[in-house]
């Protein structure tokens, strides 16, 4: 169980309301090694974002366990939540990743802000990391000033800043264009194979599933297929869980 | 960190920002304008009052404690003066006369007061002397009549006053002048009581008595004396009168506290103003906010981290818009006509700042609660 940074067993989320009964997420047990960067997909309703939600500690299972590096974290309130998340966790969204008001480098050095580890190393570490994301001329821009791209890619660098054991991604190319989103994916996948990070990324795109390592689909709230080669993703091709994807296109 | 997150909010939307802080501005000019107001007219009503150096103030009954309804015979005033624990007393009348300044301008109003020198009453001189019982034609002007008339110590100045239906000129030399004692709205020349009677408007010119009447009498208890026991004193032994402080004295002039009442209303609708203006202005930022709040929540920021950047940049707008209301304020009220009477007292402008200090994060409270309760879910839309 060690040797995964992630590990969950039977997770579910159930949602009552009345007398109907949801199970959004149903007894999914997932492993995440070091240095694995892995897609959730599935169709819309399938599961995936409120699998993603529990994993960031934003939504509370109503059964099973996460595991991080072997600990198990439930029972946290509010505060101990948070600490967890901006400790432990990097996250990035589809949209309203930035604050708006902060520079690209300002953004990236909220993390470490956050954490309390700012320092001018730490500062310099958040400033090489823009530059290797190719943002040399937009440290000093504001989210506004910046293309969509752009954007994710400082979402990216603050993701990683602070060294987190797990990297969240929920759709983080939905707004971009497919050059741009291959770019973006791109980034994000070398750094967590470069600095062992566990990475998840949920998506419609299967296009961006060639740069994980895993593809887990999920469907009703339950892994429904496990392509452990990317390369295979087009065995989804002519069946019915694959026209319920929305997928643009294949690889 | 919070006052880092709401700095850099505030640096980078300086024009919005810096709008909001200039309606700030404007309410606290308002507030400000309306506290100084309301002291200027309380001040041009009570100052001599205020001032008394006395610890009770005697009253004809059912005068309602007017010092204009107020008349009491001198005697009641002489034995006042003799009654035990009474470390002094002073008589002290009411009237109003014109003075000339300049024979081709209209004539400057002032309260004419007669007081006992060197009792309670007599106001002291801070330039000059006091005012003395000889010779006759002598007075002490307040500062604000020397500044309307540019009088100086040892300068004669001519009273009108209205005796039966003439009206005549009388020359007072002034021997001394005191601080700011007016009264009524008005600037005060202090005679001795017997040359105030001489010369007072009155409508029987002949009729001149060697005891006038006064209208109150302001007393001085010795220190082991409490005025509890002063008040139940004086009341036993003279007839027809009855004793109160000197608030409740200047609180009872006519008008006075149904123009104060006017002004601190203003002045609490404006603060209510602000306050809602204050709460709207933050909670539609907070509303837009949503999104980014939940993320930041999302990333691991605290609740605490939240809601005071939330608080902080509340502070930090409040804060440039009141120094700018206060600066435009004082700018204001030295451009006014010297009759505008807007006066300002330390505690005033201190009491009045605190309080527009406190309604702002009084008013952003709704939108600091609200920034607590975002769920980074429903925020994100995830």
């Amino acid at each position: 169980m060690d040797t995964y940074i992630l590990n969950t067993v039977d997770l579910s989320k159930t949602y009552k309301s009345n007398e109907l009964v949801v199970n959004a997420v149903s007894k999914v047990s997932l492993q995440v090694k070091p240095g694995e960067f892995i897609a959730l997909v599935g169709p819309s309703g399938s599961g995936k974002t409120t699998m993603l939600a529990m994993l960031a500690t934003l939504l509370e299972s109503t059964e099973g366990y996460i595991y991080i590096d072997g600990e198990p974290f439930d029972n946290m309130n509010n505060k101990q939540r948070a600490k967890f998340r901006r400790e432990k966790i990097g996250f990035t969204f589809q949209d309203n990743n930035l604050v708006p008001y902060l520079t690209a480098t300002e953004n990236v050095e909220l993390m470490l802000r956050l954490n309390g580890i700012y320092s001018p190393v730490e500062a310099n570490r958040a400033k090489d990391l823009l530059l290797r994301l190719g943002l040399d001329d937009q440290l000093n821009s504001l989210p506004s000033q910046m293309s969509k791209g752009q954007q994710q890619r400082v979402a990216i660098a603050r993701s990683l800043i602070h060294n987190p054991r797990v990297v969240l991604a929920d759709e983080p190319t939905a707004s971009l264009d497919t050059q741009r989103a291959k770019q973006v994916v791109q980034i994000f996948s070398d750094l967590i194979h470069e600095e062992q990070r566990a990475g998840i990324m949920v998506t419609h795109d299967l296009r961006m599933c060639k740069y994980v390592d895993r593809v887990i689909q999920m469907v009703d709230g339950s892994i429904n297929r496990i392509i452990a080669d990317p390369a295979d993703i087009d065995v989804l091709a002519g069946t019915s869980e694959f026209d319920k994807l929305s997928t643009p296109a294949l690889l | 960190m919070a006052i880092y997150l709401s700095f850099k909010e505030i640096w980078r939307n300086k024009t919005k920002y810096f709008l909001f802080s200039l309606v700030i501005a404007l309410i606290s000019v308002l507030v400000l304008f309306t506290a100084g107001l309301g002291e200027g007219l309380a001040t041009n009503n009570k100052e001599y009052l205020e001032k008394l150096d006395a610890d009770l103030l005697v009253f004809q009954t059912d005068a309602n404690f007017s010092t204009i309804e107020s008349r009491l015979d001198y005697k009641k005033y002489k034995r006042t003066r003799r009654i035990e624990g009474i470390a002094d007393a002073g008589p002290i009348a009411f009237s109003n006369v014109k003075v000339v300044v300049n024979p081709n301008e209209e004539p400057v109003d002032v309260s004419f007061i007669g007081v006992e020198p060197a009792r309670p009453g007599a106001p002291k001189a801070l330039l000059g002397r006091d005012l003395q019982s000889f010779p006759s034609k002598i007075a002490l002007i307040d500062q604000s009549t020397a500044d309307l008339i540019d009088a100086k110590v040892g300068d004669k100045i001519t009273i009108k006053s209205t005796q039966g239906t003439e009206d005549k000129l009388f020359e007072l030399t002034v021997t001394g002048i005191a601080d700011g004692q007016r009264y009524f709205f008005r600037p005060s020349i202090f005679v001795s009581l017997s040359t105030w009677d001489k010369f007072r408007p009155k409508s029987d010119p002949d009729n001149y008595t060697t005891q006038p009447v006064l209208n109150i009498i302001a007393v001085k208890a010795e220190d082991t004396v409490s005025t509890f026991y002063l008040e139940n004193a004086i009341t036993t032994i003279i007839d027809d009168v009855e004793l109160t402080d000197i608030k409740t004295a200047y609180e009872s002039a006519p008008g006075y506290s149904e123009q104060q009442g006017t002004l601190n209303t203003i002045k609490g609708f404006t603060f209510l103003i602000g306050t809602l203006v204050i709460g709207g202005f933050f909670q539609i930022q907070i509303l837009q906010k949503l999104p980014q709040i939940g993320m930041l929540k999302a990333i691991g920021a605290p609740n605490r981290l939240v809601s005071a950047a939330a608080i902080s940049q509340i502070i930090i707008v409040s804060l440039i818009g009141v120094i700018i209301g206060t600066l435009a304020t004082f700018a204001l009220a030295v451009t006014l006509p010297s009759n505008v009477p807007v006066y300002f007292t330390t505690s005033s402008v201190t009491v009045t700042i605190t309080t527009l200090l406190l309604i702002g994060p009084i008013g952003g409270m709704l939108s600091i609660r609200m920034a607590h309760k975002v769920e980074p879910l429903t925020a994100l839309d995830m």
